[in-house]
């Protein structure tokens, strides 16, 4: 009896979200499917025929290292980020927009240490846009979880409900920002997978990169729909697992050797 | 009823008039600011008399569409907005365009319309364009990030998220 009030009914799920309002029948008929053809901005909507994902492979990730969050910081301008005047340094800790957290596993019986960089992990059943009252949280067509910063109204329900702690509020104005990353007060936010290279027609994501740079190559990022992608070649080829694989979310984010 | 009939058509009566007069008079000069590359131009991204009706309509309208499908190579982006019609301080240094008397203000002044667009929206091209020439998605600066400096190490562990 427990277990099937337990189980996780997506078919349930997607039937409440339709007859709340509809908002789940995304499919559209009749679009055509595009392919994107090297470096080109994108000029066609984005679809479907992707599902942008990451594979973090833990043994790889270095302690100590924060190459990844650092690239973050400076690709998406979480480094303009200013301490407001009067405030303390560890309420700003704890306030400022952090879309990477380095997060340090231990495991209590044989003290087996892992490393690993937690983000939001681009569900593709989200918790945060099934509670957003205005649907400015919301899953892109190729899979990316994205908030409408015209359409938030900072009310911060999306915070609560990921189980990743992976959004972040903005509680000050903030005075500098990146053209490419708009930032303002009262606004939610989370990691893009750096959309703005996305539709850029760019190959991988600043913390790939940074991570690939450093040489420790932890971070793999494709599309896990296409069977020839490095990405999908190397989850089929090891064990890897989703963080709460409890919740059935299916992750866009997985990890290995956790 | 037949009062508020009355009463309605009066005010857009009224209304029409208003923004027919603040036509006439915008269409007299131009607000371009010199020094901005719009001012080598000789029209916008659509005709000046357009866009001066119709921006807040095409931006709306783009808004959802970049944000939603990702379709950045448009020609009424924001960002290219401000690249373009940005000026410049004798040093070079961008002026922020909703400034006191920059192309963003002076209208928006006159029409007493408050703009949140740049509660979120750079207000100069960060980082700046190369060789001060904007274009392309995201004003073409998107590539000259790295030259940004000063990066934050965050503090490791699980607990310092940021609180709701």
């Amino acid at each position: 009896m427990k277990e099937t009030s337990e189980r996780i009914d997506q078919q349930r799920r997607a039937f409440i979200a339709t007859a709340a309002g509809g908002a789940a029948a995304t499919v559209v008929p009749g679009v055509l499917l595009y392919t994107v053809a090297g470096a080109e901005p994108r000029s066609e909507p984005v679809t479907s025929a992707v599902r942008w994902g990451m594979l973090i492979d833990t043994a790889k990730c270095a302690d100590g290292c924060s190459a990844c969050v650092t690239a973050c910081d400076e690709e998406n301008g979480l480094n303009l980020q200013q301490k407001p005047e009067g405030e303390s340094e560890e309420k700003w800790e704890r306030q400022k927009s952090v879309w990477i957290r380095k997060v340090r596993v231990r495991d209590n019986l044989s003290g087996h240490i892992s490393n690993l960089p937690l983000m939001c992990q681009h569900c593709e059943h989200p918790p945060c846009v099934d509670v957003c009252p205005t649907g400015a949280s919301f899953k892109r067509a190729d899979g990316i979880v994205l908030v409408d910063r015209h359409t938030c109204i900072g009310c911060r329900y999306c915070m609560l409900a990921c189980p990743y702690k992976a959004r972040s509020f903005i509680h000050e104005r903030v005075e500098s920002k990146l053209s490419r990353v708009p930032r303002g007060k009262g606004c939610v936010e989370s990691c893009t997978l750096c959309v703005q290279r996305r539709d850029d027609g760019e190959a991988s994501t600043a913390c790939a990169d940074a991570c690939a740079r450093e040489g420790h190559k932890a971070i793999v990022f494709g599309d896990i729909k296409d069977s020839e992608s490095p990405l999908s070649r190397r989850l089929a080829s090891m064990a890897t697992r989703q963080i709460r694989e409890d919740l059935a979310l299916n992750t866009g984010v997985r990890y290995s050797n956790v | 009823m037949a009062n508020a009939v009355i009463r309605g058509s009066l005010l857009s009566v009224g209304l029409a008039g208003a923004l027919c007069a603040l036509a006439a008079q915008a269409a007299g000069d131009s607000h371009v600011v010199p020094g901005s590359r719009a001012a080598t131009l000789e029209h916008c991204v659509a005709p000046t008399p357009f866009m001066r009706r119709n921006h807040m309509e095409l931006l709306l309208h783009q808004r959802d569409i970049t944000v939603h499908t990702g379709v950045v190579s448009t020609k009424y982006s924001i960002v290219d907005c401000v690249a373009c019609h940005v000026s410049y301080t004798g040093e070079h240094k961008p002026i922020p365009i909703n400034g006191e008397g920059q192309f963003c203000d002076t209208c928006h002044e006159d029409a007493a319309v408050q703009m949140d667009c740049f509660e979120c929206h750079a207000t100069v091209p960060v980082p700046a364009p190369k060789n001060g020439v904007a274009g392309g998605p995201h004003g073409g600066l998107v590539r000259d990030a790295v030259a940004l400096s000063g990066s934050v190490l965050h503090p490791e562990g699980p607990e310092e998220g940021n609180r709701p």
